[in-house]
Order: structure tokens, then C-alpha cells, then sequence
């Protein structure tokens, strides 16, 4: 539909030239490094910095009693604990030097005696109420719940009951760059540097650290080396530190954590236990569920019960169900603490219900998509939610994937290829997974949902985009690029986007939540729209132009509809604007439609709209070793209008292969609450020998509310593969599998279960 | 210790300290930041360099056993505003996302096509799969390096 447009980041990338923070130099700049706990909870009682001060280089040491404002806030991660220490990581001192080297070196030589605390470790073992309390008097922090009808009416009605307990694991967001910020102290403010994924979030907790009102924090963006939800609260962390040390000493201050640190401290994903129970008739029409699950929400709170909240809300999957129950527990542990990870709170209960359907499936001695199809939901249906659907389009996305799957012969030819080889190592195996994600915010109090963008044309037609949404990677700025090149109908190359700099741009919220594309693709909507008003005005004063009159703004030339004959260049229309003495800057501020959620009922308007996909995934499994392969993977996404097609497949082949991490071999290894495997030689991630044959199927239903009739994108593309794998591998070995990961000890303990030997 | 090397085609002599990483003499000293260290113990590739013909991890690499040698960095493989071939295929396939890993691989698949002009897909796979990376899923970047084969002699 469009003509491509270039990233508008990709020669500055390409050529080395793009600046990371760790790429920031500034005079005389001296170096933070941090002294964290190394247990998982007890009380300081004291810090030694005699031998780390005596270092040469070395200029000091910083502990919360250095810090002017809030060191901590009720259940949020400290800045700097003031006793109490809630993980093996936390924060507690740190040493200033006048290079990397020295501060790191002298950091290790600062000796910290402790009181330790009995910790917990366990979900379960922590919601007893003999279990070592965290926050508060209780380590259950909330229990959200979705009630839809009568559960046990549904169970009733039922011809098949099945249960199943499946578990995932917690991963992290492992984006190549590690986290770095640089602080540079300024007469009248702090200047930050830094990759941040909510920036306006970082610049409010500097501010309360420094203790002073958030105009005197200026955060500048550096180029961002992938989030995934990463780079939040950590990032508020570290850009306050290296804040209170430039203040400190008046002088440009950097900190980047080694990969170590950043997997010691960075958030991960929540890990959750699920109890499920579902009915059905006999003809496969679903009649309730039930979902109880716990969440190791780790040792702070972070946004753990707006992720629970997803959850919940979209724990019913894209199926009509007219009785559905579903709680969710929030518990702390003395672990690293759990945040947003791409995905937020859906790959859990996708992975849950896909490998629940597949159970059901197989009891009821019924094909999966066959069951799938059977109670997709329509249009004008009631989701679990209570709420009534429309722009439903999980039936057609389930249909494209029958289609270019070659459904029925793939499973015939997986058939025969397992009884030919029954005697060889290896099993086919084909699965699937379907999904629906409420987009953006939700009405489960992640915040209000607005952005804003200004639009500025120069006096020689080019154009400036001011936004303050932070571009991650996943091509925001190109985005914006793309809606005001279309609706005022000039060249993206007249077009530049600035760095986002907070004491420019409003407060657009963070970059999450798949929102980007329609947050803040509908704010810049407005704003091109503001700009096409003001030309359109100036023109209408021209004789040629009747009351009216609609114009076309395209190919660089503004006409008249009724009259192509009458026709004004882009370029000529400008100048006419300015020797108006006209402006020509636009501002769109686009908040998403009030939602509203009963907490007390567990009923509600919960997202404004809901996108929708489904995947397939051969594998082949080798039952000597339990090495799983992709052969090949089908994602069936429906992305409403696709505003740049080449970014779409960037986003489904990038978002598939880190759910095949998740699905096959990705897993933060805890003892005692300390992480065993804290760099990626014991961290494995697909490397490019392991995703198989990607095929990225883009369905495009136009959205009612998207700008330009755009859906967002980044999350759903995750939330489904690693179910589509793990049922695929079920179905090679015979044998289900309900925990994550897949990994080969794990997969060889189901070729012993099942009948594949 | 005096450190003489061929960095970009042009002779360097620097003063290092004689336990220095590679990668730090090009960020730090030489400030070719284009190298980027995301592990430090060789696993993810980020700091890839291609040292006498061959891909290193220079975060691995003693600068000190680089003495004579000839290295090329991302700074060194485009011509002013004109791009290297893998480069431009990576821009026509939009093969990258967040970039931090990108010069890393620019350089894996230069060097593959550099050493085999003919190189398969497989060999193009297996070339860049010492890099990692965590936004494109390599589809588009396997694309783009088996494209750039044809038109580097061009």
C-alpha cells in the first residue's frame, strides 16, 4: 500500500557512528562502580572502605546518606538500601574513581558486614504465614481476579473436564548493550545521558533522588541498544546514581554495568505456577475455565500487579467461554525482582491455555485447530471480560495459518515420516498456538494513555518531528516519518525526527505495551492534520480556491479535489503560509478512550481493542540427545494497516526467535538467590543457527482506532511461540509438556514418558 | 609498551598498558566506538573485528599480540558517504533494529564474502552465528549478506 521508506536510524547504525551511552566521552568525566549485596536479605551493619579508598585513582565512596531526596519508596527498589538488603544485588554503596578500572577494582575491596534474615525463595513457601515477610506483613502483595458468569455451571454443563499444572520460568530481556548512563552536572541542572525506555519515568526518579523538581533534570536520549521492557526502573536506578555522583563532585560521571551486573541486576520476567481446569461438550464447545495462578513477583514491587492484570484479563484466550474464574496472586521472594518483558504478563497465560487446549484437544479425540476454530471468537461476541467484541479477526488469522501451513498434508507427511523412522533418532513433531493481546495500557492502571508530538515546518519545506516516545529499536521514529509523509503528502526525505530530549517534548508515556504505533502514531496523526489546516487555511484566501473546497495533499503538490486542473507545489504553498506571517508548527495530543475496570466484580472494559494471531511450528526432535530443531515457523499476525511492511517482518522474525529462547532454552538459574548462569556462555540464546525457517504471514485488518488503520505489534509476535514449540514437540514425542523451558533434559525425561521410543 | 598496528588502513602507533583488550584501545584510545562490548567474555560478538582476514572478538583479544597486524573496524569498510556492499544490503532489507549488535555482523558477513565470494547460505548462517542477536531473529540479516554477493564486484 506504501512506497518503503528506510530506517531512518540505519546509516548512523550501519557506519559505527550511532552514539550509545558507553560511547559518550565528556572532559575530565570520572567513573561510578557499585557495591551490591551479596545476600538475599538481612540488615548492613556496616561498610569498610579503607582498603578501597587507599586505591590510587580512587575518589571516594557514596551510601544513601549521600543522597539528598527519596533513597526509596514503599516497595520500589532502593537507589541505595539504607539497612535492609531484599536480594543478592541490591545496591548499597558506591565507589568513585577517576577511571572504569580503579572504581570497579576498589569497589570489591569495600567489605560490608550483614545481620542476615531468614529468606524465601519459594512462591508456595512464601505465602505461608511462617515465611520471612519482605514488604509489609504479608508476601502476597494482591490477588487479582476475572470473574465471568458461574464457573462451576460451566463444569456442569460440561461432557469433559481436564486439568493440568504448567509452569514457566523466568527469563530477561538480555538486549545486547548493557545498561550505561552518564550524569553531567550543570549550574542550573543535571544533564542525563542514557538508553531509557520510559524517559520521563527516569527524569522524575532522578529528581526525587537529587530533591529537586523534575525541570531541573534534563534527560537526553542516547541511542538505545534494545529494551524489550528493560531499561525502566533499572535505568531510573542507575541514571539517579550517576546523578548524585556528578553533583557530588561537579563533574560528568558514568557508570555501565558488565553483563554480569546487568543479568545481577536487571528485572526479569515473571515466573508463574497455573492451575487450570476446563469443560467441554462433547463436539468440542467450551463451557468454563479456571485459572489460578501464582506470580514470583522477586523481592520489589515494580509493575507486577498491572502485569498480573494482563494476565488475568487475557486469561480466557481468543475463545468464547461463557464461565470463566480466574485469580491471580502476586508474591514476593527474596530474588531478583520480576518487571515488564515483552510480553507483560501474556506469553505466561498463552503458553498455559495453548498447551491446555492441545490437552483438551487430545481428550476429546479432536483435531487442535479444529477445536480452535470451533470457539473463536466473532464479532459481537462477550469476551470473559464482559466486554462485547468487535474487529475480531482471531478466525481469519487461525484460517491463514491452516492455509499456509498446508495444515492437513503437514501433519500427514510428520505422520508418516514418525512411522517410517520409528527406528531412527528423530520425530516430527507440528503445533499451535493462537492469541489475542489487549493493546496498549489497558484499564488495569499501568497509567493514563496520552502522547504527544509536535510537527515544525521549516521555512524551505523540511519538517521536524519532536516526539517523546523513546525509539527502542522497533522503528518508532521511522513510523512517524512514514504518517506525516502520507498525510501531507511530501517525501520522507524532507522529514527528520529529533533526539528526544525531555526539556523539549511533552511527556508521552513509556515505550510499552505495543502502544508506540498507536499512542503516539495517532498524536502525530494530529499533528500533521493540525499542520494540513493552517496550509489549508492561507490557501483558501487564494481566487482559485471555493468555499469549501476540499484539497489532496500528494506527490508534493496540494490540489484541489474537484479540480485537479488547480494545483499549488508543497513547496510554493510553505512560503505563501510564512509571508502570511503564519506558523507553521503542529502539536497532536492523543489520549486512548477511557476504560474503566470493576475490580470488586472482576468485570470490565479492559482494552479499547484487542489484535490477534496464530502460529505453527515444525520441529524435529533428536530422542538420543533431546535437541530440539525448528524446521520451520508460520506467524500469522493481523497487524491492521502495515505502516512500513519490511519493519512488520523485522518485528515477527526478531519477537519468534526470542520466543524460541523462551520456548527451547532460556532460563535465569537461581540458588539460594543467587544467579548461577550471569553471561551468555551459560545463558543461551538462539544464535542465528537456531531459529529455522521463519515465515512471517501478515494479515491486515484495518483498525478502527490505529493511525492510518495501524495495530501495535511488538509483543504479540513473542507470546505464542514458544506454546506452538512446546505442543509441537508434544506431538513428536507423544508425551505432554508443561513447563518451560524445553530444554534437553527435559524433553529426553518425555521421550521416556511417551511413545516415541 | 608501544603498540604499532595497521587499524583502517592507515598505521597507528599507541601506548598501551601491556594487559589491555583490543577493545579498549580502539573505544578508548584509537575512539573507534563503532566496536561495542555487550559480554566481554567472546560470546556475543558485538565487539567483532576482522584482524589479518580473520573475525575476532577483540573484548577476548591481548592488544599487545596485535603488534604488526592489520585490523578492520565498522569505521573503516564504508568510503565516506558510500556505503560497503554488505552495508547497503543491510539498508535494503531493513536488517536491524536496535543496531548495537549491527557492526558486529556488517563485519561477520563482510569477511565471509570477503573469503568466500560464493559463500551458501549454510556458510553465511554459520558465519554470523557467533553474533548474537536480540532483534531481527538474523532472517533479514541473512538476507541482506546473501544479497551483497552479487554486487560486490560490481
Amino acid at each position: 500500500m506504501f512506497q518503503e521508506i528506510p530506517r531512518v536510524d540505519v546509516k548512523a547504525k550501519l557506519t559505527g557512528r550511532a552514539k550509545y551511552a558507553d560511547d559518550l566521552q565528556f572532559p575530565n568525566m570520572i567513573y561510578a562502580a557499585m557495591v551490591r549485596s551479596t545476600i538475599a536479605h538481612g540488615d548492613v551493619l556496616s561498610i569498610d572502605a579503607t582498603k578501597a579508598l587507599s586505591q590510587d585513582d580512587v575518589l571516594g565512596i557514596l551510601t544513601w546518606k549521600d543522597i539528598p531526596g527519596l533513597s526509596n519508596k514503599g516497595k520500589e527498589r532502593p537507589v541505595l538500601v539504607e539497612s535492609r538488603v531484599r536480594f543478592i544485588g541490591d545496591g548499597i554503596a558506591m565507589v568513585v574513581a577517576k577511571s572504569q578500572k580503579a572504581a570497579r577494582e576498589a569497589a570489591k575491596l569495600v567489605e560490608i558486614r550483614y545481620q542476615p534474615l531468614a529468606a524465601v525463595f519459594d512462591v508456595k513457601e512464601s505465602m505461608k504465614k511462617t515465611a520471612g515477610w519482605i514488604h509489609g506483613r504479608s508476601n502476597v502483595e494482591t490477588i487479582i481476579s476475572m470473574q465471568h458468569g458461574h464457573v462451576e455451571d460451566g463444569f456442569e454443563e460440561a461432557d469433559v473436564i481436564y486439568e493440568e499444572s504448567v509452569s514457566t520460568q523466568r527469563v530477561q530481556h538480555a538486549a545486547i548493550e548493557p545498561e550505561s548512563a552518564v550524569a553531567v552536572y550543570q549550574e542550573d541542572h543535571m544533564e542525563v545521558y542514557c538508553p531509557p525506555k520510559s524517559p520521563f519515568n527516569v527524569r522524575r526518579v532522578v529528581a526525587e533522588t537529587l530533591d529537586v523538581s523534575v525541570n531541573k533534570v534534563r534527560l537526553i536520549s542516547a541511542v538505545v541498544g534494545g529494551s524489550f521492557g528493560g531499561k525502566d526502573y533499572d535505568m531510573s536506578l542507575l541514571a539517579s546514581r550517576v546523578a548524585l555522583v556528578a553533583k557530588r563532585y561537579q563533574k560528568p560521571c558514568k557508570m555501565t554495568y558488565t553483563r554480569e551486573e546487568s543479568i545481577m541486576e536487571g528485572t526479569k520476567r515473571h515466573p508463574y505456577q497455573i492451575d487450570y481446569k476446563i469443560g467441554a461438550k462433547k463436539d468440542g464447545t467450551l463451557t468454563g475455565l479456571s485459572v489460578q495462578m501464582v506470580s514470583d513477583a522477586g523481592a520489589y514491587l515494580s509493575k507486577s500487579a498491572m502485569v498480573a492484570w494482563r494476565s488475568c484479563v487475557e486469561s480466557g484466550g481468543p475463545y468464547r467461554i461463557p464461565h470463566v474464574k480466574t485469580d491471580i496472586s502476586v508474591v514476593y521472594t527474596n530474588q531478583i525482582y520480576s518487571d515488564s518483558l515483552r510480553g507483560f504478563g501474556s506469553p505466561q497465560v498463552d503458553f498455559g491455555l495453548e498447551v491446555v487446549m492441545d490437552g483438551l484437544a487430545e481428550r476429546l479425540q479432536m483435531d487442535p485447530l479444529a477445536l480452535r476454530l470451533k470457539n473463536a471468537l466473532q464479532d459481537g461476541d462477550v469476551h470473559a471480560t464482559g466486554q462485547v467484541l468487535s474487529g475480531v479477526s482471531i478466525e481469519k488469522c487461525l484460517l491463514a495459518l491452516k492455509d499456509k501451513s498446508d495444515y492437513e498434508q503437514t501433519r500427514k507427511r510428520i505422520a508418516s515420516f514418525n512411522r517410517d523412522h520409528a527406528s531412527g533418532p528423530y520425530r516430527l513433531g507440528f503445533g499451535i498456538a493462537a492469541l489475542h493481546r489487549g493493546e496498549a495500557l489497558g484499564a488495569g492502571g499501568e497509567g493514563i494513555d496520552t502522547a504527544g508530538v509536535y510537527v515544525h515546518i521549516e521555512k524551505d519545506g523540511s519538517v521536524i518531528i519532536y516526539s517523546g516516545l523513546s525509539e527502542v529499536g522497533q522503528g518508532c521514529q521511522t513510523m512517524m516519518v512514514r504518517i506525516v509523509s502520507e498525510i501531507l503528502g511530501i517525501h520522507s526525505s524532507r522529514i527528520r525526527v529529533t533526539t528526544l530530549d525531555t526539556d523539549y517534548v511533552p511527556d508521552s508515556g513509556p515505550t510499552v505495551a505495543s502502544r508506540g504505533t498507536v499512542i503516539a502514531g495517532n498524536a502525530t496523526v494530529l499533528a500533521a492534520e493540525e499542520l494540513k489546516t493552517k496550509i489549508t487555511e492561507v490557501l483558501s484566501q487564494k481566487k482559485w480556491f471555493k468555499k469549501n473546497a476540499e484539497l489532496v495533499f500528494q506527490n508534493e503538490t496540494i490540489t484541489l479535489r474537484h479540480n485537479p486542473e488547480v494545483s499549488v507545489s508543497y513547496q510554493d504553498a510553505i512560503k505563501m503560509v510564512f509571508s502570511q506571517g503564519e506558523n507553521l508548527y503542529g502539536h497532536g495530543w492523543w489520549s486512548a478512550p477511557k476504560l474503566v475496570w470493576d475490580w470488586k466484580k472482576g468485570q470490565g472494559d479492559a482494552y479499547f481493542n484487542y489484535v490477534y494471531g496464530a502460529c505453527g511450528c515444525e520441529v524435529k526432535v533428536n530422542i538420543e540427545t533431546g535437541k530440539t530443531d525448528i524446521v520451520r515457523f508460520v506467524a500469522v499476525h493481523d497487524v491492521g494497516t502495515a505502516l512500513n511492511i519490511e519493519e512488520v517482518y523485522g518485528q515477527i522474525c526478531g519477537g519468534v526467535a526470542m520466543g524460541i529462547g523462551y520456548g527451547l532454552t532460556e532460563e535465569v538459574q537461581l540458588r539460594e538467590g543467587k544467579i548461577i548462569n550471569d553471561n551468555f556462555d551459560t545463558y543461551l540464546m538462539p544464535t542465528a543457527m537456531d531459529i529455522g525457517e521463519i515465515e512471517p504471514v501478515i494479515l491486515q485488518e484495518h483498525s478502527a482506532i490505529g493511525p492510518l488503520g495501524a495495530k501495535g505489534l511488538g509483543e504479540p509476535v513473542t507470546s505464542i511461540v514458544a506454546p506452538a514449540i512446546t505442543n509441537a514437540i508434544s506431538d513428536a514425542l507423544q508425551s505432554r509438556i508443561v513447563d518451560l523451558p524445553a530444554d534437553l533434559e527435559r524433553v529426553l525425561a518425555h521421550v521416556k514418558k511417551g511413545d516415541a521410543r | 609498551m608501544t603498540l604499532n598496528m595497521v587499524v583502517n588502513r592507515k598505521p597507528v602507533s599507541v601506548e598501551i598498558e601491556p594487559y589491555a583488550r583490543l577493545l579498549d584501545v580502539l573505544r578508548t584510545q584509537l575512539k573507534l566506538t563503532g566496536a561495542k562490548e555487550g559480554c566481554g567474555i567472546g560470546e556475543c560478538g558485538a565487539c567483532t573485528v576482522i584482524l589479518d582476514g580473520e573475525t575476532v572478538d577483540s573484548c577476548i583479544t591481548l592488544a599487545a599480540s596485535c603488534e604488526g597486524k592489520s585490523i578492520e573496524t565498522i569505521e573503516g569498510i564504508s568510503d565516506g558517504d558510500q556505503l560497503h556492499p554488505v552495508q547497503q544490503a543491510f539498508v535494503e532489507h531493513n536488517a536491524m533494529q536496535c543496531g548495537f549488535c549491527i557492526p558486529g555482523l556488517v563485519l561477520s558477513g563482510k569477511n565471509i564474502l570477503d573469503k568466500y565470494p560464493e559463500a551458501d547460505r549454510e556458510r553465511i548462517v554459520e558465519a554470523i552465528s557467533g553474533n548474537l542477536c536480540r532483534c531481527t531473529g538474523y532472517k533479514q540479516v541473512v538476507d541482506a549478506i546473501e544479497d551483497a554477493k552479487d554486487k560486490i564486484d560490481e
